[in-house]
């Protein structure tokens, strides 16, 4: 019995989820903290909604208490001829300084939702040459839809063409509510065309890591601007570095070095280098280094009096919990 | 239990498995799509009861999927496995490294000039199918695409539809030419290889060369970057709540955005 109990012990220590999923789980919950708006169908107009969230997450949703960056973006641009957009671009510059795109693998729900849907055991398409090229269609969408559409014919391109986020959070959110039949009725060929898209690329996130995120998000593209000066994330110490490639291997983002533009900082490579090249920025003031990605320590107490603080030594588990640290 | 304890055997399980699912979940978006496009092409619009039977004609195939991942999830805790990460050859940094260890006269550039030759050819292409894509995306003296429906009521979509194929152009330039590259630069690495192979034979020997000064230099240059762009954010912000900015956002983020849920 003793036994028993230790191995179920041993089994909620090794899937307990890394401490990146909690805060993506938090970020989410907080992003979407309005709970009543799921129920009566309105949504939040309290003074939160002045600031925007760093993460893509639609003003329109609900549960949303804070502004989405893009859709302000572009709102902003659209009226851009009556004022100068400059208190969006001002917050953007500020997630991109402070954050970059460690927003990406920690802050954004819709970066969660495409990784739960990536764990669904299918097979899988491979980062390649052509996936790094087709990485830079997301700066094609900043440009075409995010600044030239809104700016050239006052509507929100993005918002209004492509984003999955406005579908899924605004418009199924909304839109099954009893008190929203009004919106419902006035549905036509955009919002077909729009669900279209949303479940083509739920479908692609099964198969493809973070499809969204790698060839169409134009708000990943803005912070990857800043990829070079955030003040957080992941860092490589050219010094140590061996050039094994075991860091870009293993990464499933379409990067050609740690840290570039398309670097997440999820900091799943951070254990896997030989060298202990890569580290984290920043971390003597704010994380322990390499710790981010380390499951949670499970404390199992009472029922079989075990308290078990480490995961158990043997070689499958210890395995195990290796692929856990990688895969979450 | 011979499942259970043969490797071999779940492992071609979980392929086979996962081949399913992969195909079923592909089957089971296409007849979400489908439905809804049945929707709109009937004409009475979305309503509760129009939705609702749509949804309940697929359910079973949809509760499968949901049962096969379910399934799926159980086997993954019940029997995990653990995959190496896969090699990957970063080329132009492996050849950086080899021609450090070149004497500096000798660091040439073997293979360079094709590269650098088809990049421009790439780069050129890139521009031309840019420049006649935002053409069409501004212009409007052209025919239309349609002359009703969906592309009548949103303009600019017709406007982007017409831009896309040239945009795609300018990608197969420049993923033709990566694939180019790829090939041109295992070839100099060989060479730089049977170079270096080539000196050593001969006694000549490389003292490597020192980055630490280029390293300093660097993180000089990120810390004034970073004070100017934070300084630059902050004044943005100042401004953009002054100016009414901040007001534009509230305005925006309170009222249903019916263009993000799909009513234009």
């Amino acid at each position: 019995m003793k036994k028993f109990f230790k191995k179920i012990g041993a089994w909620f220590a090794r899937h307990m989820p890394s401490k990146r999923r909690i805060i993506q789980l938090y970020s989410a919950l907080l992003y979407n903290a309005n709970i009543k708006g799921f129920f009566n169908g309105r949504i939040y107009k309290g003074p939160t909604k002045n600031l925007c969230v760093p993460g893509l997450n639609c003003y329109s949703c609900p549960g949303a208490v804070g502004a989405c960056p893009l859709g302000s973006l572009q709102n902003a641009l659209s009226a851009s001829s009556v004022r100068t957009p400059t208190y969006v671009l001002g917050i953007l510059a500020l997630f991109g300084l402070m954050l970059g795109r460690t927003i990406c693998g920690f802050l954004c729900p819709i970066g969660l939702g495409q990784e739960l849907l990536y764990k669904i055991k299918t097979p899988k398409l491979k980062k390649s040459r052509v996936t790094r090229v087709l990485s830079y269609f997301k700066y094609v969408v900043l440009i075409a839809l995010v600044v030239i559409v809104p700016l050239a014919f006052t509507v929100p391109g993005f918002c209004e063409y492509i984003c999955p986020a406005g579908t899924f959070e605004g418009g199924l959110g909304l839109l099954p509510n009893p008190n929203n039949e009004g919106l419902l009725a006035n549905l036509g060929p955009l919002f077909s065309w729009k669900f279209t898209l949303l479940v083509l690329i739920i479908v692609a996130s099964v198969f493809i890591f973070r499809v969204f995120c790698r060839f169409l998000c134009p708000l990943g593209a803005i912070y990857g601007f800043f990829s070079h000066i955030a003040l957080l994330g992941v860092k490589l110490d050219k010094e140590k570095c061996t050039d094994c490639g075991l860091c870009v291997g293993v990464c499933k983002m379409d990067i050609k070095r740690v840290g570039d533009h398309e670097c997440i900082h999820c900091g799943a490579c951070i254990s896997v280098c030989p060298a202990k090249a890569i580290s984290w920025k920043g971390s003597k003031l704010f994380v322990r280094a390499n710790d981010v990605d380390a499951p949670l320590q499970a404390e199992i107490k009472p029922l079989s009096g075990m308290i078990q603080k480490e995961a158990p030594a043997e070689e499958e588990a210890s395995t195990v919990s290796e692929v856990d640290t990688n895969e979450k | 239990m011979d499942f259970i304890r043969n490797q071999s055997k779940r492992e071609k399980f979980r392929r086979v498995f996962a081949l399913f699912l992969g195909v079923w979940t592909a089957f089971v978006g296409t007849l979400f799509i489908l439905q809804v496009w049945r929707i709109f092409l009937e004409g009475d619009g979305f309503t509760v009861e129009s939705v609702s039977v749509k949804f309940l004609e697929i359910l079973a195939p949809f509760l499968i999927w949901v049962a096969t991942i379910a399934f799926g999830g159980v086997f993954a805790l019940a029997f995990p496995t653990f995959e190496k990460p896969a090699a990957y050859i970063r080329s132009k940094n492996t050849l950086k490294k080899l021609k450090a260890r070149l004497p500096q006269k000798d660091g040439g550039r073997y293979a360079f000039n094709a590269r650098f030759v088809a990049w421009c050819i790439a780069f050129v292409v890139a521009l031309v199918c840019a420049s006649v894509a935002l053409v069409y995306l501004t212009s409007s003296v052209y025919e239309p695409v349609a002359s009703g429906g969906f592309f009548l009521e949103h303009q600019e979509a017709e406007r982007l539809v017409r831009s896309l194929p040239w945009v795609f152009a300018g990608f197969g330039a420049a993923i033709a030419v990566s694939f180019f590259e790829e090939y041109s630069l295992r070839k100099e690495i060989s060479l730089v290889k049977s170079k270096i192979a080539e000196n050593a034979k001969n006694g000549v020997v490389v003292k490597a060369r020192s980055s630490q000064r280029t390293i300093k230099n660097n993180e000089r240059a990120t810390f004034f970057v970073r004070v100017a762009v934070g300084s630059l954010a902050i004044v943005f912000i100042v401004w953009g709540i002054a100016n009414g900015g901040m007001a534009d956002v509230l305005g925006k983020a309170i009222n249903i955005c019916t263009q993000c849920i799909g009513l234009g």
